[in-house]
């Protein structure tokens, strides 16, 4: 996931998921409910991408180059299978949730999502009252 | 044992201003709502948790599914028909686009004719104008004073003058009166003044789909619920699902069976019931609800429990505007454009066989990162982008210009095909059988919704706006949902007379959207409040004079 994750939004001249502290929050989110009915699909795209990586190169998707990766991820996107793109968009999703998302769940460290994309959390005074 | 007068089932736009009006006549009232209570800090500013899909609102489809069947007979487990299982229900996290229905969305049938299921309402518009002034008062809405070019009369203006907005609304107004169209401030359930002791909007980064901080956003928790509780006479029942209705030997019903906060089988007995858990969920719980003397579910006599099915049919485009030409004020710090346009409620010939379009609804897009970064990736169908194109069309996007959408509502036509029933296999988490979701959507759909998005890409090229884009074309709209308990003056084509009372059940009535027998083309909310409200003047009246019993 790792490294699927850091393929996604790479950390080259401007920072990624590795800077984003991706991994912290897809830790945390496989673990929370909501996310249960999605576990299997994930753990399914994965061992495909495993299946196609052994196949192309007799090792496992993390153990390859980056160039490997885009290159196992490009033909997982190229195929006409839904559950490939179904898989693929989830994992994208999960990216960039980990990307913007407020630090306190492990990504968007301090906060270098905000500020790649310019954005500024506008906070507002919250007074409960009771009833 | 437990009793009460009369016990709400759901909290929501139905049951929460049937709360404040009954409990406000002296009624003892107990509103049950399946999910729990949050306060305004619970709506932390937290993209992540607050939105539909992380929980906060709509139960997992792994604990509490719906089955939906699709025409083409692919089925799939899915949270669709869910709204919001909390206390203020759909209000919570509502986009609180408050419009009047037009006179003509209340005789559909006399207007346009035969067109697969489509009915006259019960009632008309005149019968509920009083209703919907009462609901814009109680709600707290924002808008033109005079309303919307939909109403036929209004007899009181709207309470607060419209939201502050962003100054290409000014140029906006301009482009479409050049265009020949009149767009005219949303009316809003959004303070834009400090109003009923709750503060204006602060237009923050996070509004519909979210719950409101601060609540200047009028939502049932805030208001009816608020108001119902300060009587001293509303229990607040929340954690409390309930599973069936229970009917006496008249074959009245006499109260309700309930799953407590700790999971505990619990009973309540009630004078009058009152079902709002929104249009699926009413229907599967009087499906439910099923006996000797009702076997086919409470109130089902007719077989109507369940069918005609509607949501609302949305379609939707956006545009970039780009610092240039007559938008130099773009940065100011405003998220709120709110522009309507309903010169296009009827169609012209030749479009579709029904006559009938619906609105256009406009405003500036509100920077939700994740939100909008999932978009732009393209992960909505087909092959997203990622790496380093996504990456640089992440940045391109957020920091050159802003983005104006805009949203298409029309009828959703029932019919036939789109109904609720019980699932013959699948259970939720409690054991009861699931509603399943039987959709199919008619043409009209495809064919006013193309029309109508091409009206308003129209307008954004007339704006100046670039990248114009199709971002959905007739699909459903999941958060107005009606039908299932059509209302009607025919007890063999109808389940609710025109007070939204059971035709057999005298003390039973669902105040939801289910009684609507069609859905309009705005979003149906306001109607709900109305409709609520009228409602529990009947039932406040019927209950005096013994009639109930």
């Amino acid at each position: 996931m790792r490294g699927l994750a850091e393929r996604i939004l790479p950390s080259d001249q401007s920072v990624g998921a590795e800077e984003a502290g991706l991994i912290t929050y897809v830790d945390w989110v496989v673990r929370q409910p909501f996310f249960a009915h999605r576990v299997d699909q994930l753990i399914a795209g994965i061992e495909f991408l495993d299946s196609i990586a052994n196949h192309l190169w007799q090792r496992p998707f993390r153990d390859c180059s980056s160039d490997e990766q885009d290159v196992a991820i490009r033909t997982l996107a190229e195929l006409a299978s839904p559950p490939c793109h179904r898989f693929l968009r989830c994992v994208i999703n999960m990216t960039l949730a980990g990307f913007l998302c407020d630090p306190k769940y492990g990504g968007n460290l301090n906060k270098v999502g905000w500020t790649y994309i310019g954005f500024e959390r506008r906070v507002v005074q919250i007074c409960d009252r009771n009833g | 044992m437990d009793s009460v007068d009369v016990a709400i089932v759901g909290s929501g736009a139905g049951g929460g201003p049937l709360a404040m009006r009954l409990t406000e006549a002296g009624f003892r009232v107990a509103v049950l709502e399946k999910g729990p209570r949050y306060a305004r800090s619970d709506f932390l500013q937290d993209e992540l948790l607050s939105c539909d899909d992380f929980g906060l609102f709509v139960p997992s489809p792994t604990e509490e599914p719906h089955v939906i069947v699709r025409s083409d007979g692919t089925t799939e487990l899915s949270s669709l028909g869910w709204i919001a299982c909390c206390w203020g229900g759909g209000t919570c996290h509502m986009g609180a686009a408050l419009y009047r229905f037009h006179p003509a969305d209340f005789m559909m049938r006399s207007q346009f004719g035969d067109h697969y299921n489509i009915a006259d309402w019960p009632y008309r518009y005149a019968d509920l104008e009083r209703y919907y002034a009462q609901a814009e008062s109680v709600l707290g809405v924002s808008g033109a004073t005079s309303g919307t070019p939909l109403e036929e009369f209004r007899s009181k203006p709207l309470p607060m003058p419209p939201l502050t907005a962003h100054p290409t609304a000014a140029v906006f107004e301009k482009v479409c009166s050049d265009l020949g169209s009149h767009a005219f401030p949303t009316p809003r359930g959004i303070n834009s003044i400090p109003y009923d002791d709750r503060p204006a909007c602060a237009d923050c980064n996070w509004c519909s789909g979210y719950g409101c901080p601060t609540g200047a956003r009028g939502s049932a928790q805030e208001t009816v619920l608020l108001k119902a509780e300060r009587t001293g006479r509303c229990r607040v029942m929340v954690g409390c699902m309930v599973r069936e209705i229970i009917v006496d030997s008249r074959g009245l019903a006499s109260g309700c069976i309930y799953f407590d906060s700790d999971r505990i089988e619990r009973k309540l007995s009630a004078k009058a019931i009152c079902i709002s858990c929104s249009a699926v969920e009413s229907a599967r719980l009087l499906l439910l609800s099923h006996s000797r003397l009702f076997p086919d579910g409470l109130g089902n006599g007719s077989g109507q429990v369940g069918k005609n099915l509607q949501f609302l049919s949305t379609s939707s485009g956006c545009g970039r505007l780009m610092g240039k030409r007559n938008l130099q004020d773009l940065a100011a710090p405003i998220n709120n454009l709110g522009r309507s346009v309903v010169d296009y409620y009827f169609l012209p010939q030749g479009v579709s066989s029904l006559a009938k379009g619906g609105l256009l609804q406009f405003d500036l897009v509100r920077p939700s990162p994740i939100a909008t970064a999932q978009k732009i990736a393209g992960t909505g169908s087909g092959t997203p982008l990622w790496g380093d194109a996504l990456k640089a069309r992440l940045r391109n996007y957020f920091l050159d210009g802003r983005e104006i959408g805009f949203e298409v509502f029309h009828d959703f036509i029932p019919s036939d095909g789109t109904y609720v029933d019980l699932d013959p296999h699948v259970c939720d988490k409690w054991g009861l059988p699931v509603a399943r979701i039987h959709v199919s959507l008619v043409e009209h759909h495809f064919a006013a919704g193309k029309w109508l998005l091409d009206r308003g890409l129209e307008i954004l090229n007339a704006l100046g706006a670039e990248d114009l884009e199709t971002l959905s074309h007739a699909l459903i709209g999941r958060h107005l949902i009606h039908g299932t308990c059509r209302a009607g003056l025919n007890k063999t084509t109808s389940m609710l007379n025109q007070f939204c009372q059971s035709h057999e059940v005298r003390n039973l009535f669902v105040v939801d959207g289910s009684f609507m027998p069609t859905s309009a083309g705005v979003p149906t909310t306001l109607t709900i409040v109305a409709n609520s409200l009228r409602t529990a003047d009947y039932i406040v009246a019927e209950a005096r004079a013994g009639n109930l019993e």
